[in-house]
């Protein structure tokens, strides 16, 4: 039985994308308590094909095309999901991080953002799975680099990481 | 296509125009006026133009009407499409057509379908016996009985159409002509005839007329889900009328398949084809699951099924019920919010899809000021006497049936007056009484679905669709799902991503946390499929009474 997987990724429009697409579609069916999404450099990409509405019942207002991240967040914080978004201050960030600022006004108490220039580490982090590598959430990161992820789902690895960024980040968010 | 030097010649024509024409206040008499087009020799001749577009021909292989027929038996839509083929039958019927126009036919149909739903109920037998009641009492007197109720709600609708404000008298007036042209049309010897040997179709349809409607019926949703698909497709090319439909190619001879055209409505066209050859030839998968996603549960179907199992759960789980009893008591703004979030999260753990439509309709009908554990529970007595009703009888009652009828029933009667908060000693006409109702509940997904498609054709009269004739007549092949938790789950979800490249697992509601923890196992799971090893990935969710999973294997494809 499958609990972790490692990915190389290069040049492709089927991987990472489709496996992305699943993580996020698993957890929009029974969204976690709190989402870890830790990317340096984070661009607002198309994550889910709803062009064909494959998922338009499990999401019934979302329209007939590219679904993306910030869209995802948005139901998922609407589904009483706590988001924490982790980048640095690079001016790449500052689309993405205005669009899902606009979200931060609706649902204030459940969407974290936090900037820092030490960051550097890449993946997320729910109640189901881990994922790490060296792949920032950007269209060349997905699409274009050389990538590695590492996929985790079993409860030991998920609850470590959990510690680890609690302890991390547990200040400003408890503050 | 043009770019290949192949237009498709499309040529429209009318032989004749028929017209209904109402004059106008005081009088609304009604005549009819049919255009006929001659030559200057007296031969037929018609009125119309050709021109060359691009176009898409899909032909189709439906099973015959029999074997259709075989399939709708076990179908849970069956007490639906027995209402709307029997609306056909009297809306196509020629005897009914030479006395009344079509719209007149889609009355009579309401008239005596209720008339049979009330019976039924009432002698608490079945269809058949109450047709019998019906005729012995007079099928006429009753038709006119259920007119002048139906009518009690219509009438003061069509006199708002009016342009002109109307006087008490002109009121008057029209409820009298309104009444005589009924009279009229009731007292007609072949209409009362024709709707009594109509009605056993709803029960007891002829078996090949019965096929042979479903085969068409399917045939005309394809033909709308293909346009649908032609939109989600190709959105940036596509206007309201930039594709027209046609289900057949007007040729009288039969020498060939079924067949759904989509032909460009402008010369020279937008390019809709065109891009939906290239979409087509870039991933013919989009278009097969873009089809499936058509006739897939809308949001409004997937609104009316999530209020109607709100109802129950509230019944059920007295959590929700806590719940809901807070969201009610709270007064301020903020609070009701707060409260309201903590309710869509209880919802959101017991599996409803809790999105922006589910929560309009929940504040609007369920939560609203003046509601409370009293209204949720006749709402929940309301829609269980609706299911029972429907399944004792077999047929689909619509909203405005159910509504007249539950209304004068001896037991909702009185309820529903409580509701409305009026005065138990003061008579409310039926009319109110069945505003009320129907403002109270909402319509079923059987009816919801019927609008499912609305397109606009200038040339083509919309027939009955329904997403399900396809859902349950023809796609019950492909990929069964596997039941999650049933024996050997795994094994069967694992043949199948390797044979076929896809797997479906359908997972019941109360199982739901269990599969989706299962999930995240499955896509860290390589499946062997000869010397390689290949990872699925989710493509399709659905949610009915449970959820469905869809996966594959892409490299596959």
């Amino acid at each position: 039985m499958g609990l972790r997987r490692d990915i190389y990724a290069e040049h492709s429009n089927l991987v990472p994308t489709e496996f992305l697409q699943s993580l996020f579609v698993a957890e929009l069916i029974r969204p976690s308590s709190r989402i870890w999404i830790s990317s340096p450099w984070i661009t607002d990409i198309d994550l889910i094909d709803n062009t064909a509405r494959q998922f338009g019942t499990l999401v019934p207002s979302w329209s007939a095309s590219w679904i993306r991240l910030s869209d995802v967040i948005s139901i998922l914080l609407e589904r009483r999901s706590e988001i924490v978004i982790i980048a640095n201050y690079d001016p790449h960030n500052t689309e993405f991080l205005s669009r899902v600022g606009l979200l931060r006004e609706m649902h204030p108490d459940r969407l974290h953002i936090f900037q820092t220039t030490d960051v550097h580490e890449k993946g997320i982090l729910t109640d189901n799975f881990t994922l790490d590598g060296s792949m920032n959430f950007t269209y060349r990161g997905v699409n274009i680099n050389q990538e590695y992820l590492g996929y985790r789902c079993d409860p030991q690895t998920i609850h470590e990481r959990r510690l680890v960024l609690e302890e991390r980040w547990g200040k400003q968010l408890w503050a | 296509m043009h770019a290949f030097q192949a237009p498709v010649t499309v040529r429209r024509f009318a032989l004749e125009a028929n017209a209904t024409v109402k004059a106008p206040p005081p009088s609304r008499e009604e005549f009819n006026v049919v255009t006929k087009y001659l030559n200057t020799d007296g031969t037929q001749a018609a009125v119309g133009f050709e021109q060359e577009v691009d176009a898409v021909l899909v032909r189709l292989h439906l099973p015959e009407g029999d074997e259709l027929a075989d399939r709708a038996a076990t179908t849970p839509s069956l007490p639906v499409w027995r209402v709307a083929y029997f609306r056909d039958r009297v809306l196509n019927d020629p005897g009914l057509s030479s006395v009344c126009n079509w719209f007149q036919r889609d009355w009579l149909h309401q008239m005596i379908l209720t008339a049979l739903i009330e019976t039924t109920i009432s002698i608490q037998g079945d269809l058949s016996d109450a047709l019998g009641v019906l005729l012995s009492e007079g099928l006429s007197v009753r038709l006119r009985d259920v007119a002048a109720r139906i009518f009690a709600i219509e009438v003061d609708a069509a006199t708002e159409a009016d342009e002109e404000l109307p006087t008490e008298s002109d009121d008057s007036i029209h409820r009298e002509q309104l009444n005589q042209r009924w009279d009229d049309l009731l007292a007609n010897q072949i209409v009362v005839q024709r709707l009594a040997m109509l009605a056993p179709e709803l029960w007891d349809a002829n078996p090949k007329v019965w096929g042979e409607w479903l085969r068409s019926r399917t045939h005309e949703t394809l033909g709308e889900a293909l346009l649908n698909v032609a939109y989600l497709a190709v959105p940036a090319h596509m206007a309201e009328d930039s594709l027209l439909l046609d289900i057949d190619r007007g040729m009288p001879d039969h020498d060939y398949d079924l067949e759904v055209w989509l032909t460009e409505a402008t010369l020279g066209g937008s390019g809709a084809v065109e891009a939906l050859a290239h979409e087509a030839t870039q991933d013919p998968r989009r278009l097969i699951r873009a089809l499936e996603s058509t006739v897939a549960p809308s949001d409004v179907e997937l609104t009316a099924a999530g209020l109607e199992a709100f109802v129950d759960a509230i019944g059920e789980d007295a959590v929700l019920a806590d719940a809901v009893a807070e969201v009610r008591q709270q007064i301020g703004h903020n609070q009701r919010v707060a409260a309201l979030d903590a309710l869509y999260r209880l919802l959101a753990e017991r599996g409803f899809a809790v999105d922006q439509g589910l929560k309009v309709a929940l504040n609007h009908r369920i939560l609203r000021e003046g509601t409370g554990a009293s209204s949720d529970r006749l709402l929940r007595e309301l829609i269980n006497q609706w299911r029972a009703w429907e399944y004792h009888l077999g047929v689909a009652i619509d909203l405005r049936t159910f509504a007249l009828v539950a209304s004068s029933h001896t037991e909702f009667g009185p309820h529903v007056r409580e509701l409305g908060g009026i005065n138990a000693q003061t008579r409310i006409t039926m009319a109110e009484a069945t505003g009320v109702l129907s403002g109270l509940l909402w319509p079923k997904i059987g009816e919801v679905r019927s609008r499912t498609f609305q397109s606009y054709g200038l040339f083509h009269t919309r027939g009955y669709t329904d997403p399900s004739f396809i859902r349950e007549l023809l796609l019950i092949a492909g990929p069964v799902p596997v039941v999650y938790g049933a024996d050997g789950w795994r094994n069967d979800f694992t043949k199948s991503l390797a044979d076929i490249g896809i797997g479906r697992i359908q997972a019941a509601a109360e199982r739901e946390a269990e599969f989706h923890t299962e999930i995240y196992r499955i896509l860290a799971d390589p499946v062997d499929v000869d010397y390689l090893q290949f990872y699925p990935v989710i493509v399709e969710v659905s949610r009915n009474t449970g959820t469905t999973v869809t996966f594959a294997l892409q490299e596959m494809f």
